[in-house]
């Protein structure tokens, strides 16, 4: 009889996260769909104000975190095979740090482009425009545009963030944030063409770097923990902070009269974490393996995202070297 | 309630008449002086040179502007590289050349199209402002009115 040794099983989500999947899927495709419109529109009432264009250029590089996530969830979820023995959860991860990527870029890409406008005082020109008959200053346009093409962005993400959690899925999250950057910079646009109105030529170059600075601060921890994480590092929660699973673990083997003792380390692969369990054995004559495959078992049923947690035995040969 | 909202209708009206402002104030400036400055690049028909007498069909437009504004016109011919260093200085407050959405200067602004004969950019002629001067440029576009629809106005 053969026996079916599985080296990487392969992890069905649950029903209820099957739904946040399907749900975060339409959030993704409803979010490419709102910003082919917005850069559309953008594109129309642009002129030449550099705030504007700034804006548009923007909203292309929102196009990468929802791109990403799309991927990534068709991607991951690809039956492991003699040659991709792990699977391709790590593509969320890769995809991860293209997604926090984009994100720090808009950051710094708004600060750049608005200090230079500051440093070569930049004066923006606004003229009339006329759209269905219409003719108004093009500022009104611009603010009608930025505002009303913002509110999706608020909804959409908001609604993110629960089946980032429920997913444990990293590059949602950027996603949700992308998308706050997005609106925050709409506002920033909209003060700014306003504070052109007033005579402040000023005003955008000086709102879009002041919001610049929360996107580049939430690009940077992003990018940090998604470059962290393909060092494999111990895995974190998905708004940042390490998590304590692997002390739980320890905990748990330790609770084994026949473990001495359990260091456990684990990292993250896409939505799911794989490590190693060493322990050293009481009497490395008695192990029982039915009794390893409870504690295994146990271990799997901690947290959802532990899959890939194997046994190792250690201290023997140290214990021999020893005197 | 009537009178709250009337007064509410006025107060939006006189806000939106100041509004857009120049950065510079040049439309102000303007009307303080009694004079608005043109700086002028020979170009016919657009605008020509009879002896030290400006003609041409931009000529006719910037002096009825001039007229609704109730200043005089100052005209001075210059090159066009003058022209734009001027106007980058705040030095002019208007120029004409028969310049088109073609041209690629960037340290000016340029009005929407007043004149339109083709789809392309060097068909679409328009003026050119001092950048920032919204105020200004707000009240030479409304003044020139909305692009017309280049097919049909051409033929």
């Amino acid at each position: 009889m053969v026996c079916d040794v599985n080296i990487s099983p392969q992890y069905e989500f649950s029903e209820e996260q099957n739904v946040a999947l399907r749900k975060a899927r339409r959030l993704a495709y409803l979010t490419i769909v709102y910003l082919t419109v917005q850069a559309s529109l953008m594109y129309l009432v642009m002129g030449s104000s550099q705030a504007m264009k700034t804006a548009w250029i923007e909203d292309l590089l929102s196009f990468i975190p929802p791109a990403c996530f799309l991927v990534g969830s068709h991607l991951c979820w690809r039956k492991p095979s003699r040659n991709y023995p792990y699977g391709y959860h790590r593509a969320i991860s890769v995809l991860y740090l293209c997604a926090a990527l984009a994100l720090f870029s808009m950051g710094a890409y708004l600060l750049v482009d608005s200090l230079l406008a500051l440093f070569t005082r930049d004066h923006p020109s606004i003229g009339m425009q006329e759209f269905f008959g219409i003719d108004i200053w093009l500022g009104w346009w611009m603010v009608m545009v930025l505002l009303i093409g913002a509110i999706p962005a608020i909804f959409l993400g908001r609604a993110k963030i629960a089946p980032a959690f429920k997913l444990n899925d990293k590059i949602l999250y950027t996603d949700g944030k992308m998308n706050k950057a997005d609106w925050m910079t709409a506002v920033a646009a909209a003060v700014g063409v306003l504070g052109i109105g007033l005579g402040w030529w000023w005003a955008d170059a000086v709102a879009a770097a002041i919001i610049s600075l929360d996107i580049i601060n939430d690009g940077f921890r992003q990018t940090r923990d998604a470059v962290t994480g393909l060092l494999n590092r111990a895995p974190t929660a998905v708004d940042d902070g390490f998590l304590d699973l692997p002390e739980q673990i320890q905990e748990l083997l330790n609770d084994y009269e026949w473990v001495a003792e359990a260091k456990v380390r684990l990292y993250e692969q896409g939505h799911l974490f794989f490590g190693e369990a060493f322990f050293e054995p009481r009497d490395p004559t008695r192990l029982d393996a039915r009794e390893m495959r409870e504690a295994m078992t146990r271990i799997a049923n901690l947290d959802w995202r532990l899959r890939g947690v194997s046994l190792s035995v250690v201290g023997e040969e140290q214990r021999e070297e020893n005197p | 309630m009537g009178e709250s909202s009337g007064l509410l209708c006025l107060l939006l009206l006189s806000a939106c008449d100041n509004y857009p402002k120049d950065v510079e104030n040049s439309l102000a400036k303007i009307h303080e002086r009694g004079e608005i400055r043109v700086g002028l690049v020979e170009e016919p028909p657009w605008v020509e040179r009879v002896g030290e007498t400006p003609g041409g069909t931009e000529v006719e437009l910037i002096k009825q502007f001039a007229a609704e504004l109730g200043v005089e016109p100052e005209f001075i011919f210059l090159s066009e590289a003058r022209v734009s260093e001027s106007l980058k200085n705040y030095e002019l407050d208007i120029a004409a050349g028969g310049f088109t959405m073609a041209n690629p200067r960037t340290e000016i602004s340029f009005t929407r199209p007043y004149h339109v004969t083709g789809d392309e950019a060097k068909h679409q002629h328009v003026f050119a402002l001092p950048q920032g001067e919204n105020a200004l440029q707000v009240a030479l576009e409304k003044f020139l009115g909305p692009p017309p629809s280049s097919a049909s106005d051409g033929m």
